[in-house]
């Protein structure tokens, strides 16, 4: 009696387990079968085989198994197992090795490639895996042939000489220089990079650094002959663009930001890396070094503004709170004070606020020592700071996404000296002259207004590039 | 899907269950042939496009000999014919200029022309609100797996699934300074290339380069990246609505119309997101390729769940699979509810279960409405009661709902759903609340008049214990989450940091409905641990934390009776009177299908606490007629239980038969459920006849009873007891462990209460009960019924093969106890 009752429960116990399902959807689209005319090209077929199913793992960034599938070279180099494919010898690739058999083991967690898809890429294997990627895919840009406007870009960098004479504004895959009293073009420079995310002058005039690169693909430094109008150095880093580039005062180190978290100082020289730092944990937005060169100091969309020794790579400290709450928001804009090392930090949250370098009291949870002064908040996020020549004042830009603002403060009072109307979008990037008398700013318009910095009244507003109008795309 | 539970065959059951998985992954074959089709029809039956992106398909149906409409439009061959109008590769016709032209349909051997006006084609920007977000939302970029988590991804944050188009926009264009658009060549955009997998994405490959996405984008950025302050849509239709699918492996196009405050529409099927709420019983698809097309996989019913920017509709598809012989045979309608059930059954070919036996009934209405087994006794004289058996079962329920039992037990459910715990409200208030729910039961308190004197509650939580309310809640945020998760049956929570995910509250209506518990003060008492709530003179603003701006009080939704709420009196009046209006579609709706749960075993719509339009009702004629009656009886609650008890639809068997064995939703049998902790821990109690004594509780309490969770009984809390700290009906745990399992089979409550000297057994050994009769009772007293002659000639066997009679007794007691007729209410 007793065992049959048992039984009786058990079921009952399996039957409310049973009527539990666990089912995981998978939604993806089948892609069209290959079309088998004529020899099977890497760059039209088997490239798109890659990049829809491969290189979200296989990628410079992430490089599962060390296997790198965004290009046919290091396609072919392969990875951690070996050689990805042996021209000819489909059999012997490990590329089909990995999509073939009963369950292949790639793409990972997601179906396996089309029975289409692995007789394309096996068959252009047999026809001897020949690269035919054209030499400039899509890309008809070069000095010879700048690039073409339809619409003014974005500027996010604006840099002035230190002789006074030239403006430098970012524009696409190249620099504008324009004639400080906004009278004309003096020059494009035109690079391989995309973005221009900064731009700095060295402190003797003779170069003009610019960071950037293109969006998910590359990071490059470029270093300009200023007086030549040639690319003097070009430094490609990292696999995403880079950021906030400053020359130390004696114009030998240079400093910038990367989106994978490091920061990284060039010898300006040779554009050799002579040093990478990791401790942030997001991208690395802006950087600059103290007045002796020992240090360099970086700010991150982490909220945190990080001192490190340059000699050593050695983190000392980090100058900003690290309370939690007591940051708002990634910082994004950074200039050490031109005499002393105070460094001026902007973000989210909107307020410029100045801090001391060097701290001169130990930590206590809950503290914000290093706070000199907070000046009174932009609406929006602070993209962009400068200090004249002096650094009794200095210029802040923001964007609501909406509209703009920009301002130009007292250091040392704090007070709010002039506002600096007329920006209908966001500001991304501000400069003071070196004599101190004028202001220049850019932003979503993709106009460069320059402003007396005395009065605060616009001077000139002008659109750096050519726009040749369009007929309207359908 | 739901197993039918029977117990009577436990190995069928579980054969049938592993089957039914099984099945889940069966794919259905080669599609059925179609009938041959007599007429063919387009929905709509003409169309008209206002403006430039204004492109619509048509849904072909045909109908057969026999009057069945099926759907033919995949398969359907379709041309345009004139100047006005292109036709795209997924059968979309678009303005090319304003003029007519006719659309030429060809299917099933059959041609139809459809009249086409374009009203208006002057080319107009690409709007981000209207095109650009929804593009986002159907690929799936502002999922919460993706950009649309909290953090966002890689860096790139979206707001989920796209509530906020501003912050979207800004995220897009202001975020490092434009890094993710190119005005200067837009094929280079970030936007465009993560997509197409032009540089690598770890989201995949979204997108091609001659998708209409690409193109919508592409666009858009070139035309410099404007914002539109374009409005949002107000409404979503879905076509067909309801659908009957014959048979299995049957396809059916959708077609999703947006209506906008501005009286215009689109179709939105391409873009707009569909889900399946039930896949095994039919898909639906949801890529750019196919949208919105649902696949018959087997009998049933399921909601396909369907949302664009913001807004949600659902529509309920059944597949009646082959349902060949199948013949309604007329079933006696005790009342209205038999009507509406039974109106469903028919239309699913469902057959119901026959009217259950007398003794089912009673220990089924018992345990219902007192939470307690019928004794012996009662088992004995209701069997013996000769009168026709609905007269006996009427007067059984209403001699049911005026005991003490009553009152208990429903005292425990709302305690359940008020949360009444000495956690919150110290142990004198923990009594205090539950003696003030316990006389509104107790005087059968209209629903409304109870809910408003909690809302309206002041002064000493011990002199007026309805304060308690706001002792338990003690933000305008928690008030306002407990208050429409019970009164409302909706779950507002989710819209605390952001817009609702599956229907459309906002986050700025959960601040807005908090801010009616601004003024609610809460102070120190005289007494010991007594606490004062009162109306604040200058109330604490609730802030949003998104804007930083101090929110003013909103109904959430207008009803025909919030015009007649008086906007000068305190706060917590006008929100009661809002509330517990009979207009209030929520308010009679969420309690009469709550109670319907707990009669029915599964509510009308369900969770009964998580109604939202796209968690549509299984039968919502029932529903509405449920609400209307409880409203036209003045929300009396006895008078909602006593309707649903008298129905034959409650009264029927749990056994199933071969037309309803597959029904889970539908009530055509009853659904056995487990004897819920306090419900079983009685049971054992009272089939024993062993003495109860409960810890902290004067003698003789019984667990239903019980103030709060918080005298520690290991046996309620193993089978479920809910600790009262959220009021969802999730807490209470229904589910069948194995630890359960071996507790009634091994532990201390079921063999101390079958051995107890004062109990059923050892009385009856005393008196000399011959062995019929003990056996008799013991089936009387456990399983409520008398046993059968099979079961009475194992248990005499089983009495000869064991010496001590006290002994076979007690196993006989512990056999029965750990049967399912014991365990369940069936």
């Amino acid at each position: 009696m007793k065992r049959s009752a048992q039984t009786l429960l058990c079921c009952a116990a399996a039957v409310f387990l049973a009527g539990r399902t666990i089912s995981i959807q998978v939604c993806r689209a089948d892609d069209k079968p290959a079309e088998p005319a004529g020899p099977a090209s890497f760059y039209r077929q088997v490239r798109p085989v890659l990049q829809r199913h491969c290189t979200g793992c296989h990628q410079p960034a992430k490089a599962g198994g060390k296997l790198v599938l965004t290009t046919y070279a290091t396609a072919k180099a392969g990875g951690e197992q070996g050689t990805g494919f042996e021209a000819g010898k489909p059999d012997d690739s490990l590329l089909i090795e990995f999509i073939t058999g009963e369950k292949p083991a790639m793409p990972k967690n997601a179906p396996p490639l089309t029975k289409d898809q692995v007789a394309l890429i096996s068959r252009w294997i047999t026809e001897g895996a020949k690269d035919d990627t054209p030499p400039e895919v899509q890309d008809t840009i070069s000095p010879e042939s700048p690039p073409v406007y339809h619409s003014p870009p974005v500027i996010s960098a604006v840099a002035y000489s230190p002789d006074g004479q030239l403006i430098a504004v970012s524009g696409f895959r190249e620099i504008l220089l324009h004639k400080a009293d906004g009278s004309g073009l003096a020059a494009r420079l035109v690079g391989r990079s995309q973005s221009i995310t900064s731009l700095a002058f060295s402190p003797d005039g003779k170069l003009l650094a610019a960071t950037g690169g293109n969006p998910a693909l590359f990071g490059e430094v470029q270093f300009w002959n200023v007086a030549e109008k040639k690319l003097e150095r070009s430094a490609t880093v990292t696999t995403d663009t880079v950021f906030g580039g400053r020359f130390s005062d004696d114009g030998t180190l240079f400093a910038f930001g990367g989106a994978d978290n490091s920061a990284r100082i060039l010898r300006v020289a040779d554009a050799e890396q002579i040093l990478k730092f990791d401790a942030h944990a997001d991208w690395v937005m802006a950087t600059t070094f103290s007045v002796d060169k020992k240090y360099m100091i970086t700010i991150s969309r982490d909220r945190s503004m990080k001192l490190s020794i340059v000699e050593t790579g050695q983190f000392v400290d980090n100058i900003t709170s690290i309370t939690p709450g007591a940051l708002k928001g990634g910082l994004m804009a950074l200039r050490r004070h031109p005499k002393k090392d105070e460094l001026l930090i902007g973000g989210s949250d909107g307020e410029p606020k100045l801090y001391k370098m060097i701290r001169t009291q130990a930590r206590q949870i809950g503290d914000d020592f290093n706070k000199l002064k907070g000046y009174a908040p932009m609406t929006g996020r602070i993209f962009s700071l400068d200090f004249n020549a002096d650094g009794t004042k200095f210029v802040a830009g923001s964007s609501t996404g909406g509209t703009g603002m920009v301002r130009i403060y007292g250091t040392e009072d704090a007070k709010l000296l002039h506002e600096l109307k007329g920006h209908a979008r966001g500001v991304f990037a501000v400069g003071f002259s070196p004599d101190g008398k004028h202001v220049v700013t850019g932003g979503f318009e993709g106009k460069v207004r320059i402003f007396d910095a005395e009065t605060g009244s616009l001077e000139k507003e002008f659109i750096p590039v050519t726009v040749t109008p369009t007929v309207a795309a359908n | 899907m739901k197993s039918p539970l029977r117990f009577s065959c436990p190995a069928a059951v579980v054969a049938c269950a592993i089957g039914a998985l099984a099945g889940n992954r069966l794919i259905a074959a080669e599609p059925p042939a179609l009938p041959p089709i007599v007429e063919l029809a387009t929905f709509p039956a003409k169309l008209e496009l206002n403006g430039v992106r204004d492109s619509r398909r048509v849904l072909v149906s045909g109908k057969t000999a026999d009057g069945l409409t099926v759907d033919l439009t995949i398969g359907s061959q379709f041309a345009a014919d004139g100047e006005a109008i292109a036709l795209d590769k997924d059968g979309y016709v678009s303005p090319r200029k304003e003029g007519t032209a006719r659309l030429i349909v060809k299917a099933a051997g059959k041609e139809i022309a459809v009249p086409v006006e374009v009203k208006d084609a002057k080319p107009v920007p690409v709007s981000f609100v209207r095109e650009i977000q929804p593009s986002m939302s159907k690929v799936g970029c502002n999922a919460g797996t993706c950009h649309g988590a909290q953090e966002g991804k890689n860096g790139f944050k979206l707001t989920l699934r796209g509530y906020d188009p501003e912050t979207d926009y800004f995220a897009l264009v202001d975020d490092l300074s434009g890094r993710r658009f190119n005005r200067s060549l837009p094929s280079q955009s970030l936007m465009l290339l993560k997509p197409t997998q032009g540089v690598p994405h770890v989201g995949g490959f979204l997108f091609d380069e001659d998708s209409r996405y690409y193109k919508l984008i592409h666009s858009w950025i070139g035309d410099g990246c404007q914002y539109d302050n374009q409005s949002r849509v107000t409404r979503l239709e879905v076509f067909p609505t309801s659908p009957v699918m014959d048979l299995e492996g049957r396809k059916l196009q959708q077609v999703v119309i947006a209506h906008y405050p501005d009286g215009t529409s689109r179709d939105v099927t391409r873009d707009a997101v569909f889900s399946s709420s039930n896949f095994n019983v039919a898909t639906v698809t949801n890529t750019i390729e196919s949208s919105g097309v649902v696949e018959s996989l087997r009998r049933g019913e399921t909601a396909i769940l369907v949302r664009y920017e913001g807004d949600y509709a659902a529509n309920q598809i059944t597949v009646l699979g082959d349902r060949t012989g199948f013949v309604w045979a007329d079933t006696p309608e005790f009342n209205y509810v038999d009507t509406h059930v039974n109106n469903k059954l028919k239309k699913m070919k469902t057959l119901p279960a026959e009217l259950c036996n007398d003794a089912e009934f009673l220990r089924r209405v018992s345990v219902d409405l007192t939470g307690l087994p019928p004794s012996l006794e009662q088992v004995k004289a209701f069997l013996g009661d000769l009168r026709d058996t609905r007269v006996k079962r009427n007067a059984k329920i209403d001699e049911l709902l005026e005991t003490a039992e009553y009152i208990d037990h429903w005292t425990l459910k709302w305690s359940d759903l008020l949360l009444a715990n000495r956690k919150f409200v110290t142990e004198k208030g923990v009594w205090g609340y539950r003696n003030w729910i316990r006389s509104g039961i107790a005087a059968n308190k209209p629903y409304d008049k109870f809910v408003s004197e909690l809302l309206t509650s002041n002064g000493s939580t011990f002199q007026n214990p309805a304060a308690n309310y706001y002792r338990i809640s003690r933000e305008p945020t928690a008030v306002m989450e407990n208050l429409t998760q019970v009164f409302l049956g909706t779950r507002f929570s989710c819209n605390k940091c952001h817009d609702h995910p599956f229907e459309r509250w906002t986050q700025g209506q959960y601040y807005q409905l908090s801010a009616y518990f601004a003024g609610v003060g809460r102070k120190p008492g005289s007494l010991p641990e007594e606490e004062v709530v009162y109306p604040l003179r200058s109330p604490q603003p609730v802030v949003n934390p998104r804007s930083n701006v101090a929110v003013a009080a909103k109904f959430p939704f207008d009803h025909s009776g919030s015009a007649g709420v008086d906007v000068h009196g305190e706060l917590r009046d006008q929100l009661s009177q809002w509330l517990t209006s009979k207009d209030n579609p929520y308010f009679a709706t969420a309690l009469v299908n709550r109670y319907w749960s707990y009669l029915m075993g599964r509510g009308i719509i369900d969770p009964v606490d998580d109604i939202r339009s796209s968690n549509p009702a299984s039968n919502a004629d029932l529903l509405k007629a449920l609400a209307d009656d409880f409203l036209a009886h003045n929300m009396d609650m006895k008078h909602l239980l006593r309707t649903i008890a008298q129905s034959h639809s409650y009264q029927r068997s749990f056994q199933t038969n071969k037309w309803n064995a597959d029904d889970g939703e539908n009530y055509s049998h009853f659904n056995p459920r487990r004897l819920t902790a306090e419900q079983l821990f009685d049971a054992i109690m009272i089939a024993s006849s062993s003495p109860v004594t409960l810890p902290g509780v004067p003698a003789g309490f019984r667990a239903t009873q019980l103030p709060d969770p918080n005298i520690q009984i290991g046996f309620l809390d193993m089978f479920g007891r809910p600790p009262r700290e959220i009021p969802c009906e999730c807490e209470r745990a229904a589910e069948v462990s194995l630890a359960q399992t071996l507790n009634l089979i091994n532990g201390p409550t079921v063999s101390e209460a079958i051995i107890h000297p004062q109990g059923l057994i050892a009385r009856l050994l005393a008196a000399n009960t011959d062995e019929k009769t003990l056996i008799e009772d013991l089936y009387l007293s456990v399983l409520n019924r008398y046993p059968t002659d099979p079961e009475r000639t194992t248990a005499a066997g089983y009495f000869l093969g064991v010496a001590s009679r006290a002994e076979a007794a007690q196993d006989l007691m512990w056999a029965l106890m750990n049967s399912p007729a014991f365990l369940f209410n069936r």
